[in-house]
């Protein structure tokens, strides 16, 4: 079962590193960004039909951080502005548009979904911004892979089903209209590329986990 | 320029020109592919048959920054002869510059059905089939249009208020879909009609007589060249029309041949569709005057057909194609329930003027207008598609009120937008704007009955706005 471990490990490495890049930039951010990006393109990723879209989002590092440039830009797409950001990333503003009362009754929803699946955020951004939707599925993934690991094949499957779940009913049902907003707001390329890597991400992913779930039961 | 990556030490002397590289043993390493194309474009592979996994062939496409959906392969076996791998890796080099481009939505991932041992320990690495996508800003389907939902033979498609819902999941990629919608907003990126077009219309320029041309569905992967048929893969046979055999007949092609899958036939249950688009081929040839050599599975003209429009593989096209074969016609023209055109009769005394037909009719053929207190229904036989749509839409079809005819009828076709029906339409008594057509309200009146009369006389009085005040 190693193999099997090994690719959900990739995969955990994967929304790990979404995660990171979708999240407001630091410092050190892209160093360490670009760090964990050699070390998963090593990891066979190009058996993936994102691949094309990893590797254009890949051809922007090094990025100069001193540059600033980029810490503007996630400010002006994705965080605030005099009139809000250009293109939220986070589920809610896509999936409940009244904003207020609606939009925390889909918040409180989200986080009991969470806890039904043993999960709990803790800081950091909002637990539907999509660094955070990123990091579950990071750790769905990392469930998957200790099943596996410990020759569990039913808690590994048991894990896919949740990846698959969690997919269709969250990320790619906003995950589509985010990646359209973000393209029409005429992003720097870096913030162009890595919205086409998230969109072709989670779409793969949508159709992928279940055709893995299929090959696991043969 | 496209690049020809052929397996084997042995450069090439034929007629390819520039643009093609050998790669020793490329067939078992298929990574070996980055040394020749460092920075992707349009690639041809041409590989020794059944000795490379898909998934491995487009691992290293990915590599080499190649959207696997876009190149194409050839694989012959090495007694083939140059001048046919020629023309094939020519036709193919075309095809693959006229890829456009594949969305993330439209790569399907499958693991191979056969699990090898190593399988159970390792996951099997996905290849991916090209999936259709649809166009919802061209998708009619909030007018009522359901062709996709009804051709599909997996029911990966679904309507939802008024929007077309997809599932990738049931959807074994045929292409029925594709050939089915009425206003093209639906597309396999790696069987376009571009893309047809571009190969179809090399293999007739490069080869030295009409080259006969076989479809082959792209799910069949023990075929092996024929010596006298280039093989034109398709999504599967099941999405042939008959006016795409006649569309490669009018492009120069000697010989059209639409072969079975497999002994045991189309996997997907789609050999009638495959036949009847022969069938439909052979039909319309020997109607519109033009002597043939047909069986169920192949045709050849005898003598030329009338050249094909520029894009001869899409809808617009379809429709060229055939009227251009009647043109110099003096038959009556050809009744067959597959042909890409088609005939709308009104029955009068069923027909209220409802417009339903007219409203969810995809292209437009079927439309209504008011005039002076009246409304006019109308048929223009060049936008027809032959889809039935308006026969499904009709809520008194079953009272005969709407036929449809597939087929091509050379004497409508010239005479242009027809009108069908006509009928007063009752205006409203205070603010005049008309309320609704006099014998619609009249069926409505039937059907509920004398104790409605009240209500009725209310809603034949005043419009919708009106009726409160």
């Amino acid at each position: 079962m190693t193999e099997w471990a090994e690719l959900a490990r990739t995969r955990q490495g994967l929304f790990r590193y979404m995660s990171g890049a979708l999240s407001v930039p630091s410092t050190e951010h892209f160093e360490a960004l670009s760090n964990a990006y050699a070390f998963l393109d090593e990891r066979g990723l190009d058996s993936f039909s994102f691949f094309l879209e990893w590797r254009r989002h890949g051809d922007h590092y090094p990025v100069d951080e001193r540059d600033g440039r980029l810490d503007v830009e996630y400010v002006r797409l994705f965080a605030s502005g005099v009139s809000g950001a250009v293109s939220p990333p986070i589920e809610s503003y896509y999936r409940s548009p009244i904003k207020g009362g609606e939009s925390a009754s889909f918040l409180a929803k989200l986080t009991r979904e969470y806890a039904s699946m043993g999960v709990r955020t803790v800081g950091g951004e909002a637990p539907d911004h999509v660094s955070t939707e990123m990091e579950v599925m990071s750790v769905l993934c990392a469930r998957e892979a200790e099943s596996w690991e410990a020759s569990d094949q039913v808690g590994a499957l048991r894990a896919l089903k949740q990846q698959h779940r969690f997919l269709s009913s969250h990320l790619s049902a906003w995950v589509p209209q985010f990646h359209d907003r973000t393209l029409a707001a005429d992003p720097l390329p870096y913030y162009r590329d890595l919205s086409t890597l998230t969109h072709a991400l989670v779409i793969h992913e949508t159709h992928f986990v279940p055709t893995l779930a299929k090959a696991a039961t043969r | 320029m496209t690049q020809v990556v052929r397996c084997g030490d042995e450069p090439r002397l034929g007629g390819s020109g520039d643009g093609v590289s050998n790669v020793t043993e490329l067939c078992r390493d298929p990574a070996r592919l980055h040394q020749v194309v460092p920075d992707g474009g349009p690639v041809v592979l041409h590989l020794h048959p059944g000795q490379t996994a898909r998934a491995e062939v487009q691992r290293a496409l990915r590599r080499a920054g190649v959207d696997p959906l876009g190149a194409q392969t050839l694989e012959t076996a090495p007694d083939i002869a140059d001048d046919y791998v020629d023309v094939a890796l020519a036709a193919l080099a075309a095809r693959a510059e006229a890829f456009e481009g594949a969305l993330p939505e439209q790569a399907k991932p499958v693991h191979p059905r056969e699990m090898t041992r190593r399988g159970l320990l390792r996951p099997p690495a996905p290849e991916y089939l090209a999936a259709p996508a649809v166009d919802h800003g061209r998708c009619r389907s909030v007018d009522g249009c359901r062709a996709c939902v009804d051709a599909c033979p997996t029911a990966a498609y679904r309507r939802i208020q008024g929007r077309i819902v997809y599932d990738m999941d049931a959807c074994q990629p045929c292409g029925v879909c594709v050939t089915t919608c009425p206003v093209g907003a639906i597309t396999n990126p790696a069987c376009t009609p571009v893309m047809l077009n571009a190969h179809i219309r090399t293999l007739v320029s490069a080869a030295v007589d009409p080259p006969g041309v076989r479809f082959v569905c792209a799910e069949r992967r023990d075929r092996t060249p024929v010596a006298d048929r280039f093989d034109v893969e398709v999504a599967c046979n099941g999405m042939l029309t008959g006016a795409m055999v006649i569309a490669a007949l009018a492009i120069g092609v000697g010989e059209v041949e639409i072969p079975g899958c497999t002994d045991q036939g189309c996997p997907r249950g789609l050999d009638a569709k495959s036949s009847g688009a022969m069938d439909l081929a052979a039909a319309a040839l020997r109607a519109a005057g033009y002597e043939i050599i047909s069986s169920e599975r192949s045709v050849q003209p005898v003598s030329p057909l009338p050249a094909a429009p520029p894009s001869p593989f899409d809808r617009e096209g379809a429709t060229e194609t055939m009227v251009a074969l009647f043109a110099d016609s003096e038959t009556r023209g050809l009744d067959h329930p597959l042909a890409p055109l088609g005939n709308v009769t009104i029955e009068a005394s069923a027909c209220t003027l409802c417009t339903q037909c007219a409203q969810t009719c995809p292209t437009g053929a079927l439309a209504f207008r008011h005039t002076e207190g009246e409304v006019v229904l109308s048929f223009d036989p060049l936008l027809c598609t032959n889809c039935g749509q308006c026969v499904s839409a009709c809520p008194e079809a079953d009272q005969g009120a709407i036929t449809l005819v597939g087929g091509v009828f050379p004497n409508l076709l010239s005479g242009g937008r027809q009108e069908l029906n006509r009928g007063p339409v009752l205006s409203c008594e205070r603010c005049g704007r008309p309320i609704a057509p006099g014998r619609m309200m009249d069926r409505v009146r039937e059907l509920l009955g004398p104790e409605f009369e009240g209500t009725m006389a209310h809603l034949e009085r005043r419009c919708l706005d009106c009726r409160g005040l």
